[in-house]
């Protein structure tokens, strides 16, 4: 199923279309592009992805009432499709 | 109690079993549609027709002033809150609701005692919010008029209000001060206080209409906060904040080519990152911009009852915001013709129902939509003869009901 048969290490992006689409997407929301920084943790057919942005940005991010948020997250397991993946869209500080 | 509902093998028997109850002729009554017999495989009926029916409130008392009273409150609206139709409709309801204890009578123009009180419970808040004490007027079936195969697959109700918001943004600026209202009205625990009720929607309309939807919500905000629910949060305070001050400056909007080609680079850059083959292109028309995808396989792009579409409809205004700032253009993305293919189907539907409509007399309820799709009816019936839209319910399963012109 997966495009992108990698081995359980955890060493490469567990879900490179997810991760590269959610980069994309939360750089272009932000203020300040260079801080967003994404790790991926993987479980078994399930990514977490987790977002850090820069200061003051998470609001912009997560928008009202997590609008944003959602619609990222949605946009997101869209991706993850064609990676084979389910995956989970965390944002922290 | 005051709404009957009766089933039977077609719509007219269970008009007539609806009248029966009633004790009134067809013309005393007011009948909704809310199912009909579908014919099914090999040309079965399945199904039953299933109608609402009241009898029909002659003459609601206006409510005018404490309309008026609550819209200062909320901001020196100029328009009434719910419009005229809904106005009417929903007083009319709340009457018929302080009817029940006179059954068959069609003598609701001699509203009882105690519908005062209920009234300004219900008749208010009963269209656009969840109030606890008007369920019953705010129907509670959970079923509707089915729509065609195609549709029906695309207009089940939408995940939650989240997912139906984004495109809320397009519409009038009606709507959007209720979604505003109805947004906290479900936060609100208490119910009853419809003046609170009342002012919050002001608010959030009048906001609308000055500023971007950004301030509909902002200001709605505000409102809850100043009401002392203690609903903003510190990223809703800002918003509000700030939307506040935009109303004021809605002359630095920026170009709206400016807007769509920020829109256009995002979007592009989404079907890039996905590794899907297709081209962003803006369609422009005044302050109205399109973002078009086209390309092959895009399906993954549109999602399960374009829910995936929305959500990056939602993100590439976003996008386009944030560099642009707030902006007063209306941006849709498509892809692959999807939103124009379902426009056109659900025109067709609107149509069909709405000659269904005007041939029988009856309003009838559609089945639960989502605001974009909601809204594409309401324009298409808005030049339709004979019939007038609005929508009942509570998301995601707020639904339109086309009604039959009044004075036929």
């Amino acid at each position: 199923m997966s495009d992108h048969d990698q081995p359980d290490t955890g060493n490469a992006v567990p879900a490179p279309t997810a991760t590269s689409v959610l980069e994309h997407v939360v750089r272009s929301i932000v203020d300040d592009p260079e801080a967003v920084r994404i790790e991926g943790a993987e479980g078994r057919h399930r990514v977490r992805l987790e977002v850090t942005v820069g200061p003051g940005d998470l609001g912009r991010v997560i928008g009202r009432r997590g609008r944003t948020a959602q619609s990222i997250r949605t946009l997101v397991r869209a991706a993850a499709v064609r990676d084979g993946v389910e995956v989970d869209v965390d944002f922290v500080d | 109690m005051e709404w009957v509902e009766t089933t039977a093998k077609s719509v007219d028997e269970a008009k007539n079993l609806a009248l029966d109850q009633l004790g009134v002729a067809e013309d005393d009554a007011e009948i909704i549609v809310l199912d009909e017999p579908r014919s099914g495989l090999f040309g079965r009926v399945r199904g039953e027709a299933r109608v609402r029916a009241r009898v029909r409130p002659t003459a609601p008392r206006p409510k005018l002033d404490r309309r008026d009273r609550k819209r200062k409150e909320g901001r020196d609206r100029p328009k009434a809150t719910g419009g005229p139709v809904d106005a009417a409709a929903t007083t009319a309801e709340a009457d018929a609701a302080t009817d029940a204890g006179v059954p068959g009578g069609p003598d609701a123009g001699t509203p009882a005692r105690a519908g005062g009180a209920r009234r300004r419970g219900a008749g208010s808040g009963a269209s656009r919010r969840p109030t606890t004490g008007t369920d019953a007027v705010v129907s509670s079936d959970a079923e509707a008029t089915p729509i065609g195969d195609d549709l029906a697959a695309a207009t089940d109700a939408a995940e939650g209000t989240d997912a139906t918001e984004p495109a809320d943004r397009s519409a009038g600026p009606r709507r959007r001060g209720r979604r505003g209202g109805r947004g906290r009205g479900g936060a609100r625990p208490a119910s009853g206080d419809d003046a609170v009720g009342i002012a919050d929607d002001g608010a959030g309309d009048g906001a609308d209409e000055g500023a971007g939807d950004g301030a509909g919500d902002g200001a709605a905000t505000t409102d809850s906060g100043r009401g002392g629910r203690g609903r903003a949060t510190p990223t809703s305070t800002k918003t509000a904040a700030s939307a506040a001050s935009e109303q004021g400056s809605n002359e630095t909007m920026v170009d709206a080519a400016q807007v769509a080609e920020e829109a256009r680079s995002f979007v592009q850059g989404v079907v890039d990152s996905f590794g899907l083959q297709g081209t962003a292109r803006v369609v422009q028309d005044g302050d109205d911009l399109e973002v078009a995808v086209d390309g092959a396989d895009l399906g993954l792009l549109v999602g399960p009852r374009g829910t995936t579409l929305q959500a990056l409809q939602e993100l590439a205004r976003v996008a386009a915001q944030r560099r642009l700032g707030d902006h007063d253009t209306r941006l849709r993305v498509d892809v692959g013709g999807y939103r124009e293919r379902r426009r056109e189907a659900l025109a067709r539907f609107a149509h069909d129902v709405a000659a269904q409509v005007v041939a029988s007399g009856s309003a009838k309820r559609l089945e639960p939509m989502n605001s974009a799709d909601r809204k594409v009816i309401h324009d298409v019936l808005a030049t339709f003869e004979g019939v007038a839209t609005r929508s009942e319910g509570e998301d995601p399963r707020r639904c339109v009901v086309i009604a039959p012109t009044a004075g036929d």
